[in-house]
């Protein structure tokens, strides 16, 4: 599993071609669970990374996932291949997301120390800036209240445009990108980065 | 259990070539009942227009035998074994009955194909597939592990169709219907639909309707599957679709609506035309797609 | 004021797109996804164990308008105590035809013993048909009557989370009027041991 930087902010990355996926997929239809496996294994790095993000907790990270390609996996007959199986299995992990936190309520929204633990990959220091004296982004990210954050990490990580992003949680898409230019705020804030003329 | 019908009178023409091929004739009502049932093998039924129904069979098996029998209006046609035997071979029916017969059909892993028979149908089998015309008059069909295939001529006649794990494929039928699926797909194209039931647990739904009745009626459900829907472009409806992990697509224009903040679930309720007709749809875990032509 | 890195990209976007997509779970989630799904079989299993007995086909019909009318009744009182899903024992290997079937235990203490009489004729019936079928015939209707079970679990189990929730709810009844149906359709049918034979 690659826990490598990502190179763009913008569009997935198609580390793989969607062919692979596709065959997978039809095994997968038939009842083929090492196909299934498979796709796990391809996919599941990017479905935690934003169960994570979303989450901010592991452990509840690691129970969207499992639900999310448990869910996957007993819904394939309704899996047409209109859009990608990575944004398929996504849209399902969002709705496990945002359904864990309609039962458990979600966390404060600073919650420094489920930061703490949810994050045991180094990031790559942004030398630019005192480390010290201010969050590195994957921090200020988690401090975020969930709305703007989901926004966030839904669109400058893992490339969603607006629409799609309004779809997947079930907002406007004004609202998305109003979420959206908060979000950002807030992270220069906390980031002790200059203010900027947003989008 | 199967009523025993007392035997009346059976007229026999023809022979028989060798002493497993069976050719048999006889006299029917033009509107009468015919009733096939066979355990294995392909039933061939065609219509024509003598007043006469004729039978050709291959027996396979030496132990059987085919009965044909008529009593009143109906017409019988078995393959019987003998008590305590256990069936082992398959027998091809080609059969002919007068056109506007009704025709009740059993088998269990046969191929069942019908042409040309236009009174009421009633259609069953486990395995097999099913294949049969619509005209003006009913067809109730059931089949457990094959496909169900019927043209229709845009006629008068209702269908009703299950299959649990075959698909349908319906052309050209008629404007009112009743489907199920287990896990089979469905792929309908009416000309004019008025009322539709429609239920699938792990299908997709196709269905492509050129026109709609004023009094349009469609209810379907489906727990696995999308449920994909092509109306003409102008219609008078009132749409109300809901999905729990779905979404919706509308090519009519309104989009959908979150049914919880936090949770899954989406809706959608709009109305075209004068809203005289109903359209429900629900979904589980599954695309809606309502688009027009 | 306007302030960008040597690159001339905005810092936030670089500190974003920095973020990696992937994150690999603490532990090996597959296993446990593996132990669920195995539960939904999408290929049926290649042996089945009948059971044999009588039924009266009337039996069907009448139980579909009880179990419609109890359900609705009881689901419009919202007092689901906990979620309806049976899920099989994990001692089993592939269950093929649950022993308590979906809405057979569905409220079945309180439907009485009318009910639980005549369901279990349905039952009978239905097992001794299946027995007579040809294996591959037998495989397909145990599939697919795992199938509807099984979806019949999964909105009880998400009823459970969502209880008032009348998509739901309409979507579980039809999942068990398909269940009965399904039964019912197969008792009707004629297996090579009930065709007529000669006295």
């Amino acid at each position: 599993m690659t826990t490598g930087a990502a190179t763009h902010s913008s569009a997935l990355t198609g580390e793989r071609s969607p062919l692979s996926d596709t065959a997978l997929v039809a095994a997968a239809r038939k009842g083929d669970m090492k196909a299934f496996e498979r796709l796990y294994r391809l996919h599941s790095g990017k479905v935690m990374g934003l169960c994570l993000r979303m989450t901010r907790r592991r452990d509840v990270a690691e129970d969207c996932v499992q639900q999310t390609f448990i869910r996957a996996w007993r819904s394939l007959a309704a899996f047409e291949g209109r859009s990608a199986f990575g944004t398929w299995l996504h849209r399902i992990a969002v709705n496990e997301v945002l359904t864990h936190e309609r039962n458990h309520g979600t966390r404060a929204e600073s919650d420094g120390e489920a930061v703490e633990d949810a994050h045991a990959a180094p990031l790559e220091s942004q030398r630019e800036f005192d480390a010290g004296a201010v969050m590195d982004v994957e921090r200020a990210l988690a401090t975020l209240p969930p709305g703007s954050r989901h926004v966030v990490v839904l669109q400058t990580v893992y490339g969603y445009s607006h629409e799609e992003v309004a779809e997947m949680l079930g907002i406007a898409v004004g609202t998305c990108k109003a979420q959206l230019h908060r979000g950002r705020r807030l992270l220069r804030e906390r980031m002790g980065l200059p203010e900027m003329n947003d989008e | 259990m199967r009523v025993v019908v007392t035997v009346a009178a059976a007229l026999l023409l023809g022979h028989a070539a060798r002493a497993d091929e069976v050719d048999k004739s006889a006299q029917a009502d033009p509107r009468g009942e015919v009733v096939i049932s066979n355990v294995a093998g392909e039933v061939q039924v065609t219509g024509w227009d003598r007043n006469e129904v004729h039978v050709r069979a291959d027996l396979s098996d030496d132990e059987q035998r085919l009965e044909f029998r008529t009593s009143g209006a109906r017409t019988t046609i078995e393959v019987v074994l003998p008590r305590g035997h256990s069936y082992r071979g398959s027998t091809d029916l080609v059969v002919q009955v007068p056109r506007n017969s009704s025709l009740t059909m059993t088998t269990v892993s046969a191929d069942q194909t019908i042409k040309d028979v236009r009174g009421m149908q009633r259609l069953q089998a486990v395995s097999g597939t099913i294949q049969t015309e619509l005209w003006n008059e009913d067809i109730e069909v059931k089949n457990v592990s094959g496909e169900v295939y019927v043209r229709g001529h845009s006629g008068k006649g209702t269908l009703r169709a299950t299959s649990v794990s075959g698909g349908l494929r319906l052309e050209d039928i008629g404007s009112e219907m009743e489907l199920n699926t287990v896990t089979g797909d469905m792929t309908v194209r009416v000309a004019e639909l008025s009322k539709a039931r429609i239920r699938t647990t792990n299908g997709n739904l196709e269905l492509r309707a050129a026109k709609v009745t004023d009094d349009l009626r469609v209810d379907a459900e489906g727990i696995n599957g999308d449920l994909r829907f092509r109306f003409p472009r102008t219609l008078d409806a009132e749409f109300d679709i809901s999905t729990f992990n779905g979404d919706i697509d509308n090519c009519f224009g309104p989009k959908p609506h979150r049914t919880s903040e936090y949770g899954p679930g989406n809706a959608l309720r709009f109305k075209e035309g004068n809203g005289d007709g109903r359209v429900r749809i629900k979904a589980l875990n599954g695309t809606v797609e309502i688009c027009n032509r | 004021m306007n302030e960008s890195t040597q690159s001339g990209r905005d810092p936030l976007d670089e500190a974003l797109a920095s973020l990696p997509e992937d994150v690999t779970p603490q532990r090996d989630l597959w296993p446990r996804i593996r132990a669920e799904i195995a539960k939904t079989p999408i290929v049926a299993p290649a042996t089945a164990s009948p059971v044999q007995s009588t039924w009266f086909r009337l039996a069907a019909a009448v139980l579909l308008v009880v179990v419609t009318s109890f359900v609705t009744y009881y689901l419009t009182r919202q007092s689901m105590p906990q979620p309806i899903a049976r899920t099989t024992p994990e001692s089993l290997p592939t269950p093929q035809v649950s022993p308590q079937p979906a809405s057979f235990s569905f409220g079945s203490e309180r439907l009485g013993a009318g009910y639980r009489n005549a369901r279990a004729e349905l039952d009978k019936r239905f097992h001794e048909r299946l027995a007579a079928l040809p294996t591959a015939d037998r495989a397909k209707v145990e599939k697919n009557l795992a199938d509807i079970r099984h979806a019949a679990d999964e909105i009880s189990a998400t009823l459970a989370q969502h209880p008032s929730d009348p998509l739901l709810q309409d979507l579980l009844m039809s999942t068990y009027q398909s269940e009965l149906q399904l039964l019912a359709n197969v008792s009707e049918l004629p297996t090579a041991g009930s065709m007529r034979t000669d006295l």
